[in-house]
């Protein structure tokens, strides 16, 4: 029994050490944001203050490059919700010639890397006159397959009687995709709805190519392009990288079973 | 005739589902099938981002061989490809492992685990290089303190690539952490004990029965590892840029590196082009692989 005591105290230890390299850091950047950085050394101001958060806010961008994160990932994830639960029930209660094989398409397209059609995308985008727009980095992100996938998995799991049962009573069949298979649907958009939020709030590249004024700039590309002369000013450095994290630290706080639920979906509920 | 009135008939009765996929359908060919197919053809032409195009043949490809940039960019990818995958396979399933075995505070320490993964890579980078930055960073002045020199972290060409796999791995872990417990939590507990009973040790056990009846999550996150493993990009642009001279070049960059500073649209349609080679191939022989352990332990 004593053994297995201490050996239950070693497992604690270890995942003790583990969870501090995983959240030590966010503190360590979190106290270094709250210090001055001196111009000329790259030290800091051993005094605690809120002089980095004030010329985040005040002097760059970064108020604009959250507004245009929260639009981009946001608009995404809305329209996505709609487009994957009206695709996911269609692949889910109808047959019809040809469906088999564009679902089959769909997931094909799950193994197709945007780094591949980054080019081509960017290319018909600059055609359609939408760089540099919120138009021009949502749309080509719409172009996603899992969510699709999510849906059809999660409304074969909703009973069918209750569509039908709605027909038989003469419902319209716009009035039960809306009145019955989008409430009965919405704890699998919401999982579906942090996936997407989360992928697009910390999607780097194609905000990279598609936008090219300080104004239009996600957060990812706000922060990567900080300029660091001589001296890196980490004080305002890590004040950004902090304030970036925090809404999404939050969300997930308050929704955590969705996050987990949601990542490990693909794996475990094959 | 007959047929296919049937079939036109089923066409016009479900017309709804058409309706129903079709803006999804007119993304999904837009903005990914048609691309696709377009690098294809890209891939044996010649020229600028907006400027003509010249037919070339398979110029490009034998291009390719004799670049050495390119080959280098192939090889440091395959390179962080086969040091990240087995450390996050080990780490990551010893962590899960600790966190099954303990029943206080395991959602509270999941939960924490979890955070690293909340910031995107460009974050990660911030805090990275914040961390091992020279003289003041706090792991330089640990390491410091310890009497271990710090290496070169970002400017060494022979370090850089697996400074890169460090956070990588400490952005990334949680996400396997995370699966692998689901995985061990859906293993039947019935079927471990039986194994204690005919006499298997804990290493046994875990071989011969654990690690087999979850083979779907390790199948799925080993293809989606080497997946993502494959496109290694936003870390590369955010800590290095390539650098330093190539040595953390990878197939992702050399591509957006190629076709939107040099204006090689070619050569960066036939690095598309191994890509996709190499992840279908790769896709096709982890699927093999793990079929292939399964014909042995039956």
């Amino acid at each position: 029994m004593r053994r297995n005591k201490a050996i239950l105290i070693v497992f604690y230890i270890c995942i003790v050490l583990f969870i501090l390299t995983a959240v030590g850091p966010f503190f360590l950047i979190l106290r270094t944001s709250l210090q001055e950085t001196l111009t000329l050394t790259g030290q800091k101001n051993p005094e605690y203050t809120m002089i980095n958060y004030v010329r985040l806010i005040t002097q760059s961008k970064f108020p604009r490059w959250m507004f245009n994160s929260i639009v981009f990932a946001g608009g995404v994830t809305v329209v996505k919700i709609f487009l994957d639960t009206f695709a996911g029930y269609a692949f889910a209660r109808y047959r019809f010639p040809g469906g088999k094989f564009l679902f089959t398409l769909v997931l094909v397209t799950m193994m197709m890397p945007f780094a591949v059609a980054m080019f081509p995308v960017f290319i018909i985008v600059n055609k359609l006159r939408l760089t540099n727009t919120y138009f021009g980095l949502i749309l080509p992100m719409l172009a996603n397959p899992f969510g699709i996938f999510l849906m059809r998995q999660f409304i074969l799991s909703i009973p069918k009687e209750i569509e039908e049962s709605a027909r038989i009573d003469g419902c319209s069949e716009i009035r039960i995709l809306f009145k019955i298979v989008m409430p009965l649907s919405r704890p699998g958009q919401a999982v579906l709805a942090i996936i997407i939020f989360m992928w697009q709030w910390t999607n780097l590249v194609w905000p990279l190519i598609v936008t090219n004024t300080e104004e239009m700039f996600t957060l990812t590309v706000g922060l990567a392009g900080i300029p660091s002369q001589h001296t890196i000013d980490w004080g305002l450095l890590t004040a950004g990288a902090f304030f970036s994290v925090i809404p999404i630290i939050i969300f997930f706080l308050f929704y955590q079973r969705g996050f987990i639920e949601g990542l490990t979906w693909g794996a475990v509920k094959e | 005739m007959g047929s296919s009135n049937r079939k036109f008939r089923s066409v016009i009765k479900n017309r709804n589902a058409y309706f129903l996929i079709a803006p999804n359908l007119f993304f999904l060919f837009l903005f990914l099938i048609a691309p696709f197919v377009w690098i294809l053809f890209l891939s044996f032409q010649k020229g600028g981002i907006l400027g003509p195009k010249v037919f070339v043949g398979f110029a490009n490809y034998l291009d390719l061989f004799q670049n050495k940039l390119l080959l280098k960019s192939i090889l440091n990818t395959l390179k962080y490809t086969v040091t990240v995958i087995p450390a996050v396979f080990i780490i990551g399933m010893v962590v899960a492992l600790l966190l099954n075995r303990i029943k206080k505070f395991r959602n509270f320490f999941r939960t924490l685990l979890f955070i690293p993964l909340l910031s995107s890579i460009v974050v990660a980078a911030i805090i990275w290089r914040y961390l091992v930055y020279p003289e003041y960073g706090p792991v330089s002045k640990i390491l410091e303190f310890l009497h271990i020199g710090s290496p070169n972290w970002f400017g060494d060409a022979k370090i850089v690539i697996f400074t890169i796999v460090l956070v990588e791995l400490w952005r990334g872990l949680p996400f396997y952490i995370v699966t692998f417990l689901a995985g061990l939590q859906s293993v039947p507990q019935e079927m471990v004990e039986a194994s204690y009973i005919d006499g298997a040790n804990y290493v046994q056990s875990l071989f011969h029965v654990v690690f087999p009846s979850m083979k779907p999550v390790l199948t799925f996150c080993l293809v989606m590892a080497t997946i993502w493993a494959l496109q290694l990009f936003d870390s590369v642009y955010v800590l290095t840029r390539g650098g330093p001279s190539s040595a953390s070049s990878t197939i992702v960059w050399s591509i957006y590196e190629n076709i939107f500073f040099f204006n090689r649209v070619g050569r960066g349609a036939t690095m598309s082009v191994v890509l996709i080679l190499l992840i279908a191939l790769m896709t096709f022989l982890n699927l093999k692989l793990t079929r292939f352990q399964e014909e042995q332990i039956t």
